[in-house]
């Protein structure tokens, strides 16, 4: 027997599956050539490692995801192939559409539209840390709900058909609240011989129109 | 199915030395078996084999495709820790036993080159037949059986050197 019919035949005999006269023929050769004799030595050496060694057990999770998703295609797919786009898409642009970023972001914006409509103030980096005082703020918000509210009174009133319709309501007020009243030339509505002292001074609404 | 994902874990984990790399690659490999169990024929041979052919493959490919990208020096690193810590416990009958012997042994597999490895993989941590395993890697028996011999003896050659074997 030689080195390379030894080496082809010791697999077989580690398994004992070699007959007697085989068997025989590998120990002869082992005592007679230091080299296979070591080798012999280092292939028994770490098959005697190997059959110590604790079998691998997979994470529970992982056996259940892939009974239930698997079948159905689900299970993610890590080592496929992903084009430049998509890398890209997946890397920077995913997480930037996630939801919780976009309320997050809408939230930001929304309470710095709040602050400078409150505040008064037009660029961020005019902003004090006396503006963010609350009482500040909040005097400042009533501030401008009262002059909200004050050019929204004097829009109605100025509308032309809020004044025309008030003006015709007086008219047909006026014959039967006072006898002493009569419609004035031209469109003009004025007050005679009113007893009431303040109604003397008030003149025609119409015109102080605009 | 339990049985089938335990050894497919078993193999990668084996292979990579990487439990998350382990996870994800039998996730692949089931996704790949249901995309293509119709390509399997009974009389072609067993399941296992299939499916261990299947796992190796796309073991060979994950390892070509992150040989550029892994990071040896991890490796290098992990063994000359695992070199003090043995150098200091050395035990006299020159062998670890259970959990520590099988971190021994993962830290060794790794220094193997991919051809010894998976055989030594399928035939001494999986025990599948030398027939089987020249299916799995398409070579003769005779090669299995040299690639075994080869595996084995430098795996004990490297635990000598990592002074886990005398």
């Amino acid at each position: 027997m030689n080195c390379a019919e030894f080496e082809s035949r010791l697999a077989d005999y580690l398994d004992g599956t070699l007959e007697g006269s085989e068997r025989a023929a590998i120990e002869v050769h082992a005592a007679g050539c230091p080299d296979c004799r070591q080798f012999m030595a280092d292939v028994t050496g770490g098959l005697h490692f190997l059959s110590q060694a604790d079998k691998v057990e997979p994470p529970a999770a992982l056996i259940t995801r892939i009974a239930y998703l698997a079948p159905l295609g689900r299970t993610r797919d890590p080592f496929e192939r992903q084009g430049l786009a998509a890398r890209l898409f997946s890397k920077w642009i995913q997480p930037v559409l996630q939801p919780r970023l976009a309320m997050g972001m809408a939230m930001t914006i929304l309470s710095f539209a709040m602050l400078k409509r409150c505040t008064g103030v037009v660029e961020p980096q005019q902003i004090q840390s006396s503006d963010l005082n609350p009482v500040r703020i909040l005097g400042s918000v009533e501030d401008k709900a009262l002059r909200l509210k004050d050019q929204a009174v004097k829009y109605y009133d100025n509308l032309r058909i809020v004044y025309e319709i008030e003006t015709h309501l007086k008219d047909l007020e006026e014959p039967s609240a006072s006898t002493g009243t009569s419609i004035a030339p031209a469109g003009h509505v004025t007050r005679r011989a009113s007893p009431d002292p303040k109604t003397n001074s008030e003149t025609s609404r119409k015109g102080n129109q605009p | 199915m339990q049985a089938h994902t335990k050894r497919v874990y078993a193999i990668c984990y084996r292979f990579t030395n990487s439990d998350s790399e382990a996870q994800d690659l039998t996730q692949d490999v089931f996704l790949r078996i249901f995309r293509t169990l119709g390509s399997f024929r009974a009389g072609e041979g067993s399941f296992t084999v299939w499916l261990t052919r299947l796992t190796r493959n796309l073991l060979v490919d994950h390892y070509r495709r992150t040989k550029n990208e892994r990071v040896t020096d991890a490796i290098e690193e992990r063994l000359s820790v695992l070199e003090e810590k043995t150098a200091q416990h050395a035990r006299t009958d020159g062998l670890l036993a259970g959990r520590e012997a099988s971190e021994q042994l993962q830290a060794a597999l790794q220094k193997l080159s991919p051809e010894l490895r998976e055989a030594v993989i399928l035939r001494d941590l999986q025990e599948l037949e030398y027939r089987e395993i020249a299916r799995v890697l398409d070579v003769p028996e005779g090669t299995v059986k040299s690639r075994l011999n080869r595996g084995r003896a430098e795996l004990a050659r490297v635990l000598r050197r990592n002074k886990v074997m005398v």
